[in-house]
């Protein structure tokens, strides 16, 4: 990887593929693990007082959200012993920008931080198959025996808007002959988010698809439920969604500060901030963080009761402990149909 | 069969009239919109359209088909596409016709002039000059450089009244009404599409600067397509379900009214032809939200905006008249006006 040149402008493909750490010269300045959204957003750790950024006359500029200047930042003069102690550990340069807030002149740094997206070769699992054409994807992390064999097939296949990828845990050569599913991957006799984790390194053969569910092997489900819960998770522009369990007869679906983890559905841009993280929290409080680091406002999570799952009691929830409903869209019938007319009348 | 081609126009582009071969029309001014939705008409079960399996499909609000149209003729340059109700077995069509109204008089374009240099801000606020009109009384309470938003006056009195110099862009057409002068300076060339939300906004609302800046970002946060501010409780309402809550952040709606209304740009284009077809704009409120096929949670009455309508809009012509052209409106397009609350997001 090339070293950036002092004061050209940020690359927007290194600032949108990398975590940052903002540090700051003065108190209440830092912040870990930020990224930088491709919508000009900002997730994981927001700086305080910035809400959006873009590059504009070779800065990157971090706003506020009445769109003023918060900071600014060109690319860092390169460090030679930084560069040279990088070549030695065989490592991608160090990358930083420097800048200042607009508000004090605060000195103020931005620094690449490694991503643990980059899975060591050996670690990754690679799923064997094709993609169909299809936009979406279910993932399951399955074993014989459990509920997800007998998922209903209310669809004919061809009507099917997601494939499927079975991530076997209980054998060490898998069962490849499914013909419902488009991959298979092995992962004997590992966790099911460390499975998660593990498939979905950058750029990896699943990274294509516009949304991924990830499914707990013990949930009840449906083809025409998954083709709704996509549908809708698309139509709202949700990056994440969960399945409702306990649904509300009044919502078509309720936005929530966080989700569970049994069926959570990302969008492909979430799944590609979230995917190195997957593996690292306790289960209550993977939700939360899933939320957090996409910093997204509450209308892109949602939990979609208009497509629910079963599942057996206690083995987790569509909303964790301490997530808030926010607002919700409601079913509804439409007004009764208008009584045909005669043909259009000109004006 | 039917393949879609490769000029997604040849079908976005026209008006359909959807009917039971022999029997008045369901909808008669129904629209295969660019987005795969379904506009002008209100039936649940036709809200998408698709190409499958070579035939033209309009699914429900579940995705699931509800009404394949599988043969094409083509007469007189006239399309006509035949098909069948999949519930019923019924046979059904779907043919080309005119735009129902056509606009009253063929007045040209007009373009905006700007008035002073400077780059061009993000959003467009078009407000129609006149000695009402009260823009030059908006509260200024943020700097002019804080501004998302230019401000276009367009005037066809030939007395702009006070405060011409403080638009950013200006027109005039003399002795035209308001919306026809819309219709003019909203042609199909005109370069005031590049702004990514325009607002048409009342010469009697009263609101401050800092208002419109907010109203913007929100509906950027929540992809709106069409969106207005409430309407506050010092001033009028025109339809209740305009009138501000406070404890909201927004809430969705199947109806956003003539006020202040914001359009997403390729929203506002649908909507423009009916603007040359109306003599006092009563129903055309109506008329846009059916147009656009009323999309769930992609229109919302914006609570944490409120601002003060101190003149009834309704109040300034023969109510008598208004209802005329607002029953015909309704009758020529087959709609039910239908204003209600969908859901909400909560502050």
């Amino acid at each position: 990887m090339m070293q950036p040149t002092e004061g050209d402008p940020p690359d927007r493909t290194l600032l949108l593929t990398r975590p940052w750490r903002l540090a700051g010269a003065s108190p209440g300045a830092d912040a870990d693990a930020t990224y930088f959204l491709p919508d000009g957003r900002i997730g994981g750790a927001v700086p305080d007082g910035a809400a959006s950024w873009d590059v504009a006359d070779g800065r990157l500029v971090l706003r506020d959200r009445a769109g003023r200047r918060f900071a600014s930042f060109v690319n860092a003069p390169a460090d030679p012993l930084a560069v040279e102690a990088d070549r030695r550990a065989a490592r991608p340069p160090t990358l930083r920008l420097d800048g200042h807030r607009g508000a004090d002149d605060a000195a103020l740094s931005l620094t690449a931080l490694e991503s643990r997206q980059a899975v060591a070769p050996g670690s990754a699992i690679r799923p064997i198959g094709a993609r169909s054409g299809r936009r979406n994807l279910v993932v399951v992390h399955a074993g014989l025996g459990t509920a997800w064999e007998t998922w209903s097939r209310d669809l004919a296949p061809a009507d099917r808007n997601w494939d499927l990828c079975l991530v076997w845990h209980d054998h060490p050569d898998g069962r490849p002959d499914r013909p419902d599913a488009q991959y298979h991957a092995i992962a004997f006799r590992t966790e099911r988010w460390e499975a998660m984790h593990r498939l979905f390194p950058s750029g990896g053969k699943l990274s294509g698809y516009d949304r991924v569910a990830l499914a707990d092997e013990r949930i009840g489900w449906s083809w025409s439920g998954i083709n709704l819960a996509f549908n809708l998770a698309h139509a709202y522009d949700l990056s994440l969604a969960h399945p409702a369990l306990d649904r509300d007869p009044r919502s078509s679906l309720r936005f929530a500060s966080a989700i569970g983890d049994l069926c959570p559905i990302f969008s492909r841009h979430a799944l590609a901030l979230c995917a190195p993280c997957l593996g690292d929290d306790a289960a209550d409080e993977r939700g939360p963080r899933w939320a957090a680091r996409l910093g997204v406002p509450a209308h892109r999570i949602a939990i979609l009761d208009d497509a629910s799952i079963a599942a057996p009691d206690g083995i987790g929830a569509a909303m964790p402990a301490g997530a808030r409903v926010l607002g919700r869209i409601d079913r509804s019938d439409p007004p009764a149909p208008a009584t045909p007319q005669g043909e259009g009348v000109p004006a | 069969m039917i393949e879609p081609g490769p000029v997604q126009t040849d079908w976005t582009g026209r008006r359909w009239r959807l009917g039971h071969p022999g029997r008045p029309p369901i909808a008669p001014q129904m629209l295969l919109l660019p987005d795969q939705r379904v506009g002008g008409s209100d039936d649940d079960s036709r809200r998408s359209w698709a190409f499958r399996d070579g035939a033209l499909t309009l699914s429900g609000a579940d995705g699931m088909p509800s009404v394949r149209f599988d043969r094409l003729k083509v007469h007189f340059d006239e399309w006509r596409l035949g098909g069948t109700e999949l519930a019923t077995g019924a046979a059904i069509e779907l043919n080309e016709t005119l735009p129902a109204q056509v606009p009253i008089d063929r007045i040209g374009s007009v373009d905006a002039v700007p008035l002073h240099g400077g780059p061009r801000r993000d959003f467009l606020v078009i407000v129609h000059a006149g000695s009402r009109t009260l823009h030059h009384r908006w509260e200024r309470d943020i700097d002019d450089s804080a501004r998302n938003w230019d401000l276009l006056l367009s005037c066809s009195s030939g007395d702009p009244g006070p405060g011409r110099d403080e638009a950013d862009l200006f027109c005039e057409q003399s002795h035209i009404g308001t919306t026809r002068l819309l219709y003019c300076l909203l042609h199909p060339e005109s370069a005031l599409w590049d702004y990514r939300y325009i607002m048409l906004c009342d010469e009697q609302i009263m609101l401050r600067w800092s208002d419109l800046n907010r109203l913007f970002v929100r509906m950027v946060e929540h992809r709106l397509l069409i969106g207005q501010p409430a309407m506050g409780p010092d001033g009028h309402v025109e339809h209740e379900i305009t009138r501000a809550r406070p404890d909201l952040l927004l809430r969705y709606t199947t109806f956003v009214d003539r006020a202040a209304p914001v359009f997403e740009p390729s929203v506002l284009r649908l909507a423009v032809p009916t603007f040359g077809t109306v003599y006092l704009g009563q129903g055309m409120d109506h008329l846009w939200c059916f147009l656009i096929g009323r999309p769930r949670g992609r229109m919302a009455v914006i609570d944490d905006v409120a601002v003060t309508l101190t003149d009834p809009i309704g109040g300034r012509y023969r109510a008598e008249i208004g209802d005329v052209e607002e029953e015909l409106i309704c009758r020529t397009y087959g709609l039910q006006p239908d204003a209600r609350e969908l859901g909400f997001i909560a502050r």
